[in-house]
């Protein structure tokens, strides 16, 4: 056991810090808010991840001939971390370089890579997720969206997506799309936001500026080449790639850097008493609990194991950690979060609040430690 | 950054799992607290308990032990000489069960006995005392540890150990408290996730109702966090690790412990019941080292020293 970084690990971190350093102007927390979703920083990233590329810092945990360095999965991890930290200034770029490229490289035909993977890994491509649907959240298999074969070749898409995020900032819409009757009958779409029927509006939310959106689709005309993979295969091929992702985003970077700032600023108003310790405390001892399981995560995927259990023990633990740390601000901070004056503690605090939604509920990695953890009976 | 066992540490992981396994179905008697001085003996004999170790086990291999140690309904010391013992105590000659406690020490202090020896932490410094039968008397059971109370102490008797800070001992007790709680709710969690398998009503297991999963999930994320983060504070031996390893066990100990006692209905508190093992362990260790405020205030002050010290000036009378 040991739970220290390496040498090269932590020259790594530095790395990406000195970039960060010199990239980010010391107006970013004001200009950017911490918010990836953005117009700022989405336009942000279109300058930094190409920066990032020629650093070697965009997909370094990718395979060497596929252009990434080949570092293992606790350096993309650390990348996280830095980036996750600081308010994502790789904007919803992070999805392309973690699962969406990764995915392509896979499944895709020679025509989508040559097409859109040097697009990935020069840093200008955005896209977003098409999955969620109003009447399909949790459920993801009940959604109802449409490709049907059209007589003139390719598909016409028909339904409408919900909770999109960055939708109205992506070049391309990772879609899922119902093609048969079957219930996980579900094909994965590339599909060019530009396409004519596609129509995007902005759902405002709490999470950022462009966190959410609603996507329709009618009769969006989809060339045979638009599919990825096999026609039928988008659900194991999700399953798939988003098994890569495992733990996804290191969120307790940011609400630690966040209860750090939270008692900064207290201790400068002489409030940083003993019950503001004890909170701040418990708070930051959950986070630390909650990194040490997605570590443990990432050991295991380093170390070639299949996914296990564990990544919802981790998953649920970051949000756990996130409802003690806002019940810290919210005790102690309360003037700070109405003033809205400290763009990092309002980030951190903005994000506590999706934490047991976004990618899979607090209650569905609950019901799967249940099964995969402690084997328990089912219904 | 690893998260396996090195070769040895298995191995040892492994050797005491084995004696713990041949025991684990032993015990007939309803007391509170189980005394079991066959397993003490094979354990000791091979070497695995006590703060002095001929193998050159060190508080991680104590830890190690200690997670299997904690798994029997008997009561075994294993945490504290092996995990606080082998950090603070060195070469000083100990007999087992170890206790501690913060001096004036005149409370119920778990696993005081005479034949063993005790760790007093005052003000300034740290102390080692054997204790004698004369100098204790025994607690009357509450909870699921033995616990011992001084009849007089004399504190200038102990013997001070030299270049051991009282706050060096206090980490340590706190990798113990976390330890304990870490091994004790993950006995508890497991012998309820059996229960609640069989266990049926409405004609299914209650294991299978949504309600009772969701909880003993909630439970199983907080003993693996518990575990990581003991285990990191006893690999890293830094202070801040231990706080907050301690923080996060004692905040976490009383759900654990009142989750898988209300899964067991009626039957979980009664004696017969050997849930009670761990959930009166459980209980006892809130309070320990005076419990979870002080664990966090103390994790506060190792993560954030400059401002608990700013606060502490800003606070301070003219
Ligand atoms: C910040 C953010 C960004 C997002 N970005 C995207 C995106 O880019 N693309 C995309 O496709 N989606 C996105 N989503 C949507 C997200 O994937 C869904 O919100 C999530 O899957 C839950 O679905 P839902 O919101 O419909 O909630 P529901 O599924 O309706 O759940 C509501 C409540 O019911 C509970 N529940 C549901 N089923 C069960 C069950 N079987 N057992 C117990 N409890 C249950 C849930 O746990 C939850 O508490 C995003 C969400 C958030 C918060």
């Amino acid at each position: 056991m040991n739970f220290d970084w390496t040498p090269s690990q932590n020259s790594f971190r530095q790395r990406i810090r000195d970039v960060l350093d010199r990239e980010l102007q010391d107006d970013w927390p004001q200009k950017s808010r911490l918010d990836p979703s953005s117009e700022y920083v989405s336009r942000f990233s279109r300058e930094f991840c190409p920066t990032l590329a020629r650093e070697g810092l965009l997909i370094p945990h990718w395979p060497q001939q596929d252009g990434g360095e080949g570092l293992d999965p606790f350096h993309h991890w650390i990348l996280g971390e830095e980036m996750f930290a600081i308010g994502e200034p790789r904007s919803y770029q992070y999805m392309s370089v973690n699962w969406a490229g990764p995915a392509i490289r896979k499944y895709g035909t020679p025509r989508q890579k040559a097409e859109l993977l040097p697009r990935i890994t020069g840093g200008t491509m955005i896209f977003c997720q098409g999955f969620s649907e109003p009447g399909a959240g949790s459920d993801l298999a009940a959604m109802k969206t449409k490709a049907e074969r059209s007589e003139s070749g390719g598909f016409v898409i028909n339904g409408s997506k919900i909770w999109t995020s960055g939708a109205s900032l992506a070049d391309v819409c990772f879609l899922l799309a119902r093609t048969g009757q079957g219930r996980k009958d579900i094909s994965a779409f590339l599909v060019p936001m530009d396409t004519p029927g596609i129509d995007v509006r902005i759902v405002a939310s709490f999470n950022g500026e462009r966190s959410f959106h609603e996507v329709f689709f009618t009769d969006v005309q989809a060339p045979e080449d638009a599919v990825l993979g096999e026609v039928g295969r988008g659900w194991d091929i999700v399953m798939s790639v988003l098994a890569d992702e495992r733990v996804g985003a290191p969120r307790y970077a940011l609400t630690m850097r966040g209860i750090d700032i939270g008692v900064g600023i207290l201790a400068g108003r002489g409030q940083f008493d003993e019950p503001a310790q004890i909170r701040a405390a418990q708070a930051m001892a959950a986070c630390h609990a909650a990194q040490l399981l997605c570590l443990s995560v990432i050991d295991d995927r380093a170390k070639g194991r299949p996914p296990s259990g564990s990544t919802s023990v981790a998953r649920y633990c970051l949000n756990a950690a996130d409802r003690l740390a806002a019940d810290f601000f919210e005790e102690f901070l309360s003037d700070d979060l109405v003033l809205n004056e400290n763009p990092v503690l309002a980030a951190a605090y903005r994000r506590t609040a999706s934490s047991g939604i976004a990618s899979g509920t607090a209650e569905m990695q609950m019901n799967a430690i249940a099964r995969d953890v402690l084997r328990l009976p089912r219904e | 950054m690893d998260f396996d066992l090195t070769e040895d540490q298995a191995l040892i992981a492994s050797a005491v799992r084995q004696i713990v396994a041949r025991h684990l179905a032993d015990p007939t008697s309803a007391d509170f607290v189980l005394n079991a001085p066959v397993v003490e003996r094979e354990l000791t004999e091979n070497g695995f308990l006590g703060a002095t170790s001929e193998m050159g086990l060190g508080p991680v291999e104590g830890l190690l032990i200690a997670e299997e140690v904690g798994r029997l309904p008997f009561a075994i010391e294993a945490a504290t000489s092996g995990i606080l013992g082998r950090a603070i105590l060195d070469a000083h000659p100990v007999r087992r069960p170890l206790a501690v406690a913060l001096a004036p020490a005149d409370g119920p202090i778990r696993y005081l006995q005479g034949g063993g020896a005790a760790v007093i932490i005052t003000d300034d410094d740290v102390r080692l005392l054997q204790v004698e039968e004369q100098d204790v008397e025994r607690v009357p059971a509450v909870f699921a540890y033995p616990f011992g109370r001084f009849r007089r102490l004399n504190v200038d008797k102990a013997v001070v150990l030299e270049g051991v800070a009282p706050e060096s001992a206090k980490q340590w007790w706190r990798v113990v408290i976390a330890a304990e709680i870490g091994v004790a709710g993950r006995a508890a969690l497991e012998a309820t996730v059996e229960f609640v398998k069989q266990r049926r009503q409405f004609n299914r297991a209650i294991g299978s109702f949504q309600a009772v999963q969701h909880r003993l999930a909630h439970v199983a994320t907080l003993v693996q966090g518990i575990e990581w983060l003991t285990r990191r504070a006893a690999t890293s031996g830094a202070a801040a690790d231990a706080a907050l390893a301690a923080t996060m066990a004692q905040q976490s100990a009383g759900l654990i412990h009142a989750d898988c006692t209300q899964f067991h209905g009626a039957y979980g508190t009664t004696l017969d019941c050997p849930l009670h093992f761990w959930a009166y362990r459980l209980r006892a260790l809130r309070g320990e080292l005076k419990g979870l405020s002080h664990q966090s205030v103390e994790a506060a002050r190792s993560l954030w020293p400059d401002a608990v010290a700013k606060q502490s000036r800003a606070v301070r009378p003219a």
